[in-house]
């Protein structure tokens, strides 16, 4: 007797499971928690059939669609909780993935792939949506629909709705530098995420060799350019450098040994601007996101005042712009960590909005160039709310401001920059800024039909002092 | 496929049992399993199924050739053909890039190797088919009259793809008339939950912790953040193979097959020698009877034949030479064992001692396990050895998020959680409340560890996608 109720407990139960997953599948496509696509069903061809790979496809596909996924996951981390103790600090260490660091600079295809298929979900929408005869008609509807990856994104909404202003055109190809890689400089060499209370600190290793090979690649483009062009260099510390605690500093190294060993692997055609002072005095205050590894336009900002005293302008009063706050904004680091204590408090996004007349047009890989805003709000309302700042990483956008000083800038930088590049359009006439892992043509040939001598390179710590790949980007575009 | 899979328990195990049991012939039901075993293995090998189809085929033939001309040089000649054909798909599918590595470093030429990917429990099935031939050869066990049978003999899903090697004598009656029993079902499932629950709540848990220091840079971590990557991999290995192996037996119970148990509680053992008596005992017994033994043992060429069984026990693990040296190192070590017991009594050292030996041993063990490149295992072991830097905030963090999933990790290695269930089912019953605890303490207990090992393997499935440097 008590052994046929176990039997049947047991069998009901697989059943039953079996029954709830057929019959109430987690629907969703995308996961905003993990930002990723879900699996689907994959297709059934003669390769992945004898690889074995439509099986595993099958299986991700079942998992991902597991009835009630997005509750189970947050209970089984609820459970995760009583692993252990946090003590007074409330501190944790999360791993993370080797596939979420630098994945965006190494052009595998492993690392693309879902990266496209998020866009294929956003097309296969879209489509759905021209369907309906629900026509979208100007630029805030298209940004409802934008997603976390604004390049291809864009790319897709300039192909339904052409508003094509110019063609991009810079076939002047110039030999290019061939790239040094040297294979052995990979990753960050500390790769945890540090939770104290309610905030998340990305641990920091940094290697000289990848070091040097950044600084090379900052010479190198110098060198190539017309004498007396101006070249500046900004390199942005983690936010674990300013920890109060010594026992929590010293876990990661020094981002202030890293840079000035950086520093001094320049020529002199190089003008290193330092940001590392100004955020240190002012360390106390707002400068980074909590749950996010970027950082916040007040930090943009003390690093603009640095680099306003180097060019011997002087600074814009923070009080001099009129700030809005998003609220509500987890981040990448919350998605990694989970951790209960970030959730309950998640991160405000302060928006300083510029008041310069301007146009803001990005320039895509196809060769297509959109009508869009410095600080597009639309994105506050999605998940990825850092992208309000000139609408995440585009391979070229340029800023054209109604000042005619005929000063012009072009800035390299990764995401880092996307926040501080608001803050020189009191300062230029034009702004032209390159992202070197998605920009596919020679930039000096382009600065050279603009008529642009100012360069700054403008970059976080942790994504070029354990990693070459930004800087053979940076190489890749060198001609 | 794998047990630990959502797609494995909720669709394919359910399908699997109800059509089991729906059909009553037995021949029928056997056909369930071989065709249910077959898209299992299919399910991972969609390719190489054909092996495992090719190594039943042969060995059923060999089987028939070793009891027929019993006695004769044609028995002779196809036990021989059996090893050099199961072992020749061991070297070609398994170890031909290490030969030709090895090959290349030696000479220095630079030749190709096969390139083919390891076939999924190719390692378990060669051996189960060996053991078959041996024994019908030896006359120990009636060669299978169907192939039918034998197919279902080797194809058996439930210990197909990490063992435990079972053997054909074991369980050679149960193919001809098993018994259903309702008992040995219910056991089955209790069993198959525990396997399940050490897999996700055990092993994943400790490989995820063990992460931070096995995957860390070793030029910052301190000596016991080597000692704690090391246990946790420890835990990982234990819970994942004998987690593994308990989902077999059980499953085997649920099918009406009784597998010997596999491992005992390896952590508690006081010796190296003791420790191979509980680990993964049907491999030791294995090359016990097929090879030690028939090599001579310890009658002729003892040295000789030690070294040689645990060069192969090494090897068996992995086609890299840190697995050989890991499998000599246990043979060293037992040798000694062995020397030293001639002198002292063992057990009439307290075992303190040979806990904190096991410990050390232990450590340095997994760690030649661990790592395929022998360099960095090295290096590990320096690490683990650095007397210079013992303790930094990174373990400290670690050991606290996660101290009670590390006692508990620690306890559930050891029998007390069995005694304590016995415990408390004894002090049950003498309050006479057997049915309280039959009723619903037990069912209730188990089925909820079932569906909390079910929710944290959706929670594994987390799998957020950063763009970090974005």
């Amino acid at each position: 007797m008590k052994q046929k109720m176990i039997i049947g407990i047991f069998v009901i139960t697989l059943i039953a499971v079996g029954m709830l997953n057929i019959l109430f599948p987690n629907a969703a496509t995308i996961s905003e928690l993990e930002n990723r696509t879900l699996a689907t069903i994959p297709e059934l061809t003669k390769e992945n059939f004898f690889s074995g790979d439509y099986f595993s496809g099958l299986e991700s596909y079942y998992s991902d669609h597991f009835f009630n996924r997005e509750g189970f996951v947050m209970i089984s981390q609820n459970i995760n909780e009583y692993k252990g103790i946090k003590g007074g600090d409330h501190v944790e260490l999360v791993m993370m993935d080797t596939t979420d660091q630098f994945v965006q600079e190494e052009e595998t295809p492993s690392g693309a792939a879902p990266k496209s298929t998020i866009t294929e979900v956003i097309k296969k929408e879209i489509v759905l949506q021209q369907q309906l005869k629900k026509r979208i008609e100007t630029n805030n509807d298209l940004n409802q629909l934008v997603r976390n990856f604004a390049k291809s994104d864009i790319e897709f909404f300039i192909e339904i709705e052409p508003v094509v202003l110019q063609k991009a055109d810079n076939d002047t190809v110039l030999e290019q530098m061939a790239i040094t890689n040297d294979g052995e400089l990979s990753g960050n060499k500390q790769n945890g995420i540090l939770v104290i209370n309610d905030e998340c600190y990305e641990l920091f290793g940094y290697s000289k060799g990848a070091l040097n090979v950044y600084a090379d690649a900052i010479n190198n483009f110098a060198e190539l350019l017309p004498e007396g062009d101006k070249v500046y260099s900004a390199v942005v510390p983690g936010k674990i450098e300013f920890v109060k605690s010594d026992k929590y500093r010293n876990m990661a190294e020094s981002h202030a040994d890293s840079i000035n060993y950086m520093n001094e692997q320049f020529n002199e055609l190089i003008t290193p601007v330092n940001i590392y002072t100004p955020i240190q005095e002012h360390s106390d205050e707002y400068l980074y996101f909590r749950s996010d590894h970027h950082w916040t336009a007040l930090g943009a900002y003390y690093a603009y005042t640095a680099f306003a005293k180097t060019i011997g302008d002087i600074p814009y009063e923070l009080e001099d712009f009129e700030r809005e706050d998003v609220e509500g904004f987890l981040g990448t680091l919350y998605n990694r960590t989970l951790s209960r204590t970030v959730k309950e408090n998640p991160d405000t996004v302060q928006i300083y909005h510029p008041f310069v007349e301007n146009t803001f047009t990005i320039y895509t890989a196809n060769g297509g160039a959109l009508d869009w805003e410095v600080i597009n709000m639309a994105y506050a309302k999605i998940s990825n709310k850092y992208m309000v700042f000139i609408s995440g990483d585009n391979p070229l956008s340029v800023i054209d401001t109604e000042l005619d000083n005929g000063k012009k800038i072009m800035i390299f930088k990764d995401s880092y920059g996307n926040a501080f590049v608001p803050w020189l359009m009191n300062h230029y006439d034009e702004i032209h800024i390159i992202d070197p892992r998605h920009y596919e043509k020679g930039a000096i040939s382009y600065a050279l039909e603009n008529d642009i001598h100012e360069f700054m390179f403008f970059n976080y710590n942790v994504v070029i002092a354990g990693h070459t790949g930004f800087a053979n980007n940076i190489y890749k575009v060198s001609y | 496929m794998v047990f630990s899979s959502l797609l494995f328990l909720f669709i394919f195990l359910p399908i699997n049992l109800i059509l089991y049991y729906m059909i009553k012939p037995r021949e029928w039901k056997n056909a369930v399993l071989i065709l249910s075993s077959l898209i299992f293995y299919a399910w991972g090998e969609p390719l190489w199924v054909t092996l495992l189809l090719f190594s039943s085929v042969v060995d059923f033939f060999h089987g028939k050739i070793a009891e027929k001309c019993r006695g004769s040089w044609q028995a002779k000649g196809a036990l021989i053909s059996s090893l050099v054909i199961n072992l020749g798909l061991l070297i070609t599918f398994k170890y031909s890039g290490m030969i030709v590595d090895s090959f290349n470093s030696l000479t220095g030429l630079s030749l190709q190797s096969n390139g083919f990917s390891l076939p999924i429990g190719i390692s378990f099935y060669t051996f189960q088919t060996i053991s078959y031939v041996f024994d019908v050869y030896r006359g120990e066990v009636k060669a299978q009259k169907s192939f039918f049978k034998f197919l279902m003999f080797v194809s058996l899903f439930h210990q197909l793809v990490a063992g435990p090697i079972v053997r054909y004598k074991d369980i050679a009656n149960e193919i001809e008339n098993r018994v259903f029993d309702k008992k040995v079902f219910a056991q089955g499932i209790e069993r198959f939950i525990i396997g399940l629950g050490k897999k996700v709540i055990f092993a994943n848990t400790a490989g995820e912790i063990g992460r931070t220091f096995l995957e860390g840079d070793y030029s910052r971590m301190s000596a016991s953040g080597f000692w704690l990557g090391m246990l946790l991999f420890a835990f990982q290995i234990y819970f994942d193979f004998s987690g593994y192996s308990d989902m077999a037996i059980g499953l085997g119970k649920m099918f009406g097959f009784t597998y010997k148990e596999n491992f005992n509680y390896p952590y508690i053992s006081k010796s190296a020698s003791e420790f191979w008596r509980r680990w993964h005992i049907s491999l030791g017994s294995f090359f016990r009877d097929y090879l030690y033994i028939p090599l001579g043992g310890n009658r002729s060429h003892h040295i000789r034949n030690i070294l040689v069984v645990w060069f192969l026990t090494g090897l068996w693990h992995g086609a890299s030479w840190n697995f050989v040296l890991w499998g000599l190192y246990y043979g060293i070590l037992i040798t000694i064992e062995r020397i030293i017991s001639k002198y002292i009594n063992f057990n009439k050292v307290p075992g303190i001692f040979g806990y904190i030996y096991m410990f050390i041993i232990t450590i340095f063990g997994w760690t030649l396990f661990y790592f395929e490149d022998l360099s960095v295992g090295f290096t590990y072991m320096k690490g683990l050895l650095n007397y210079s830097f013992i303790w930094d905030t990174s373990v400290e963090i670690v050991m606290m998020n996660n101290i009670i999933f590390i006692i508990l990790a620690i306890l559930c290695a050891t029998p007390i959680p069995k005694k304590l269930g016995k415990t408390i089912l004894s002090g049950m019953f003498k309050l006479k409340l057997n049915g309280v605890y039959d009723y619903i303490v037990y069912p209730v207990g188990l089925i909820g560890i079932f569906i909390f090992t079910c929710i944290l393997l959706v929670g594994q499935s987390y799998n957020p996608f950063l763009y970090f440097r974005f």
